[in-house]
C-alpha cells in the first residue's frame, strides 16, 4: 500500500461504520427475520501497541474490511482492537 | 466470494508492515468465523465466534467447529491443574546442551520448562504453555521458574565452582509485564548473579510487534548484566534496523531452515546470509534443531558459531545433566 494512500486512510473518521451493541443484535435478528444467512466474524488485533498506533491499526483494518466486504456490512467494536462483524450473504433458500 | 479466502488474504495483507509517515505499522490479526445457517441465539453465536477466535492457530484464522466446545472444557480442566502444578512446584527444568561448532565442546545449555505431574507423567509444553499464555498465568509460572534456574546456577557455582552459561526462554506476555524487570533485578540480587553468564531468549515476533517496548525492556536486561538471544530468527520480519537498535548478542536461527538445509538450496543461502550478517554485526549465531552429522558438517562449513540439537544432546532432567556435564 502506498504511503500517500495510507495517510489518506489514516486521516478519515471511521466512526460511522461502527454499530452499537443494540444495533448489532438488531442486525442479526433482521438477518434471521429476512431469512438471510450470514457469517459472524470475530476479529482481534493482537499486538500490544501504544494507543496512538492502535488507532492507526484500527483505521487501516476498518478501511480494509469496508473495501473487502462493502459499506453495508457494518462493524460492532466491543473494545479496542476487538471487532465483531456480520457479513450478510444470500437468502437461505438461494443457497446451493 | 469465498469468505475464508478473503479473510486469509486480509490477514496476509497485514503481515507486511504498512509504512506510514512516522514509521511502520505492524498489525497482527486473529479471526474466528462462524456461519449461521440456523436461528441460533445471539449469545450462542457470539460464543462460537469467540471459540473460533480462541483456537485460531493456522494463519491466525479458524472456522467454528463443534469440537471446539470439547477442547474448551479440556483446556479449562488443564487450567485448573496448572494452578495446582504451580503450587506443588511441578514445573521442572530440562537442560539441552549446546556446543562450540568447531571444537564440539560443551559451552552451555538452554533451559526448557517441563510439567512433571505427581505420577511422573511428563506433559509436553505445547499442551500447557499456550493455556498459561492465554490466561497470563505464565507471568507467575515463569518468574518462579527463573528463580529456580538462578538457584540451580548458583548451587553449581558454589558446590562445583562451575559457571555454566544458561539461556532461559521468556514469553512475550512476560516481557510486556510492567514488573518483569524489577522482579528479575530482585532475584538476580538475591542470588548474586554475576554479569554476562545468563541469557534470556526472546522471540523475533515479540520484537517486531513491540519494537519500542522491546528496546526499553531489553536495554534494561542488558544493564542488569543478561545476554539477549533472539529466538526463531528468520521466520518473521526482523530487519537490520531492528537488529541495530536492539542490544542483541545472539541470533538463534530457526530450526525450519536447519531441517531443510541439505535439501533446499534456498534454506542454505538464507542461513549463510544470516550467519555472515550476524558476524559483521558482532553477533553470535546458534543453529538449533541439528539432528544429523551431515547437517552439522554443513553448518560448520557455513560458519555457525554454536550448535544445538538432538545430534549432540537432547533436553534432559537436572540430575542427568549434572552427571554428564557438572560432576
Amino acid at each position: 500500500m502506498k504511503q500517500t494512500m495510507v495517510e489518506s486512510i489514516l486521516a478519515n473518521d471511521y466512526k460511522k461504520y461502527f454499530l452499537s451493541k443494540i444495533e448489532f443484535e438488531r442486525d442479526i435478528i433482521s438477518c434471521y427475520n429476512s431469512e438471510y444467512s450470514f457469517f459472524l466474524m470475530n476479529i482481534e488485533i493482537s499486538n500490544s501497541f501504544s494507543t496512538k498506533n492502535f488507532e492507526k491499526a484500527e483505521s487501516l483494518l476498518t478501511y480494509k474490511l469496508i473495501e473487502l466486504f462493502g459499506e453495508n456490512n457494518r462493524i460492532y467494536k466491543t473494545q479496542q482492537g476487538r471487532y465483531k462483524f456480520v457479513l450478510k450473504k444470500k437468502k437461505l433458500w438461494m443457497l446451493d | 466470494m469465498d469468505v475464508r479466502l478473503e479473510l486469509n488474504n486480509l490477514i496476509n495483507f497485514f503481515k507486511v508492515p504498512v509504512r506510514a509517515k512516522d514509521g511502520y505499522i505492524f498489525i497482527n490479526l486473529k479471526i474466528g468465523l462462524v456461519f449461521s445457517g440456523l436461528k441460533e441465539s445471539i449469545e450462542k453465536l457470539v460464543l462460537r465466534s469467540r471459540l473460533a477466535l480462541l483456537y485460531a492457530k493456522e494463519n491466525n484464522f479458524s472456522v467454528y467447529h463443534k469440537n471446539m466446545y470439547k477442547r474448551y472444557y479440556v483446556d479449562l480442566k488443564i487450567e485448573e491443574l496448572l494452578y495446582e502444578a504451580y503450587a506443588q512446584n511441578e514445573f521442572e527444568p530440562f537442560f539441552q546442551a549446546y556446543v562450540n561448532t568447531d571444537t564440539q565442546e560443551f559451552i552451555g545449555a538452554e533451559v526448557l520448562m517441563r510439567w512433571i505431574k505427581s505420577d511422573e507423567k511428563i506433559i509436553p509444553p505445547n499442551m500447557f504453555i499456550p493455556i498459561l499464555e492465554k490466561n497470563k498465568f505464565i507471568i507467575e509460572v515463569e518468574l518462579k521458574f527463573i528463580r529456580k534456574i538462578f538457584d540451580i546456577y548458583k548451587s553449581w557455582q558454589n558446590t562445583y565452582s562451575k559457571n555454566i552459561p544458561l539461556s532461559i526462554n521468556v514469553s512475550a506476555v512476560q516481557l510486556s509485564n510492567d514488573k518483569f524487570i524489577s522482579e528479575i533485578e530482585k532475584i538476580a540480587k538475591e542470588f548474586e548473579i554475576e554479569k554476562g553468564v545468563l541469557t534470556f531468549e526472546i522471540t523475533e515476533s515479540y520484537v517486531i510487534d513491540n519494537i519500542e517496548e522491546a528496546a526499553k525492556t531489553l536495554n534494561k536486561l542488558k544493564e542488569l548484566g543478561f545476554n539477549i538471544s533472539l529466538d526463531d530468527f528468520g521466520t518473521g520480519y526482523a530487519t537490520l534496523t531492528h537488529l541495530k537498535s536492539l542490544p542483541i548478542d545472539v541470533l538463534k536461527i530457526d530450526m525450519t531452515f536447519i531441517k531443510s538445509i541439505l535439501t533446499d538450496k534456498k534454506s542454505e543461502i538464507i542461513v549463510k546470509h544470516i550467519i555472515d550478517m550476524a558476524h559483521k554485526m558482532d553477533l553470535k549465531t546458534i543453529c538449533e534443531g541439528v539432528e544429523t552429522e551431515e547437517q552439522y558438517i554443513k553448518l560448520k562449513e557455513l560458519g555457525s558459531d554454536i550448535i544445538q540439537g538432538f545430534y549432540f544432546a537432547k533436553p534432559i532432567p537436572k540430575k542427568e545433566f549434572e552427571e554428564i556435564y557438572i560432576y
